[in-house]
């Protein structure tokens, strides 16, 4: 029998749980930072701007990966001539080779006002989103116009989002020099230094977080007889999972 | 194995040696004393710990121009882990014969990194 999948509820997986423990992040508000960066202007630019990139080109490889829209978007079948002119319009602004990405991006809004305004929600049904009884997130514009476009339902964007994220697997492979090419979990670390957040002031370490903190340091140099990275990967993990054990409890 | 060696000895270090009256030399001996894969490994949390912990910092920092043979760092290592892990699992005495079997791999490895070089030195003639 073949279960069906409800896609008002997100999973939050344990590796994610865990990276948001250890520093001090709220989920719920390391998502709504991912929501806010995510973009139809910064899917298809060329050029880099911090966090909105990472939070689109999360979403373009996950896109890329199902290959949803072999027949076109449903949300935008009954209106494909706006919607192509709307597409233009913010084609022909990424290709502007004046103004600051900013600049850019704010004058596609008047494109994605549109597209927001034309489409048949199919995937989303809200702007609204519940994490549980108590935690919203607040879908934009355009993340909402992406999941329509995309033949995706938020939940899929959210949770290939949290998936990308996994400190064992980032520690492995920095310990053993191997480059890293996870952008996600790259801006997941920028959300650790403060970047989307309201207050980023680095909290004050307690005498259990120390002791922690000069455990993993141990850790990072003992593993050093340790080359393969499933290996390490696996020391990492068991690091945080007990951690995180001890946040818990 | 003696063998002289000629460093400089920094002045803070020449510091706390003159006030605690300790001989540079004695902290250099008692350092490289615990410098030890098979000590550390079967032991890791042991008070003689920090001396390996600097070496594989130093190790873990220093970039390929000392042209360590990675192959055989690769199997050498593993088979030095597993050494450990099995002699640890089967007796029972606090690592004796892990360290004793520990540093016979260790042996081989510096053995097999010397034929490497008369290798190359050899095949230049």
């Amino acid at each position: 029998m073949k279960t069906k999948t409800n896609h008002h509820l997100v999973h939050i997986p344990l590796e994610f749980r865990i990276a948001c423990s250890i520093y001090k992040l709220n989920p719920q508000e390391v998502l709504q930072i991912f929501i806010n960066h995510a973009t139809v202007y910064d899917s298809t630019a060329d050029g880099y701007s911090e966090g909105f990139s990472e939070a689109s080109k999360t979403i373009g490889l996950y896109v890329v990966s199902r290959r949803r829209t072999a027949n076109g978007s449903h949300a935008y079948d009954h209106c494909l001539e706006s919607t192509a002119l709307n597409f233009k319009g913010i084609h022909d602004i990424t290709k502007r080779q004046i103004g600051s990405a900013a600049a850019k991006r704010k004058s596609t809004l008047c494109y994605i006002n549109e597209l927001y305004n034309t489409m048949d929600r199919v995937y989303t049904k809200s702007d609204t989103f519940y994490l549980d009884e108590n935690t919203t997130l607040h879908f934009t514009k355009d993340f909402t116009v992406m999941c329509e476009l995309h033949n995706c339902y938020p939940a899929e964007y959210l949770e290939n989002f949290m998936s990308r994220i996994s400190l064992a697997e980032m520690e492995a492979k920095t310990s053993l020099k191997i480059p890293n090419d996870n952008f996600t979990m790259a801006f997941f670390m920028k959300i650790v230094l403060g970047f989307g957040m309201a207050n980023d002031e680095v909290p004050d370490l307690n005498e259990e977080e120390i002791a922690f903190v000069k455990e993993a340091t141990e850790l990072r140099v003992r593993l050093f007889t340790i080359r393969s990275l499933q290996q390490r990967k696996a020391a990492f993990t068991e690091l945080y999972h007990n951690r995180y054990q001890q946040i818990i409890n | 194995m003696e063998t002289t060696i000629k460093i400089n000895v920094p002045e803070d270090l020449m510091s706390l040696c003159t006030i605690y009256n300790i001989q540079p030399q004695k902290v250099l001996e008692c350092f490289a004393k615990n410098v030890s894969f098979p000590r550390y490994y079967t032991d890791v949390n042991g008070k003689n710990r920090w001396a390996t912990l600097f070496f594989l910092q130093l190790l873990d920092g220093k970039e390929d121009e000392t042209e360590t043979d990675i192959g055989l760092e690769e199997h050498y290592l593993q088979h030095f882990n597993d050494t450990l892990a099995i002699q640890m699992e089967e007796h029972n005495d606090n690592g004796v014969k892990a360290r004793e079997a520990g540093r016979n791999v260790i042996r081989n490895w510096q053995k097999a990194v010397i034929a490497g070089r008369a290798k190359y030195i050899l095949d230049g003639l």
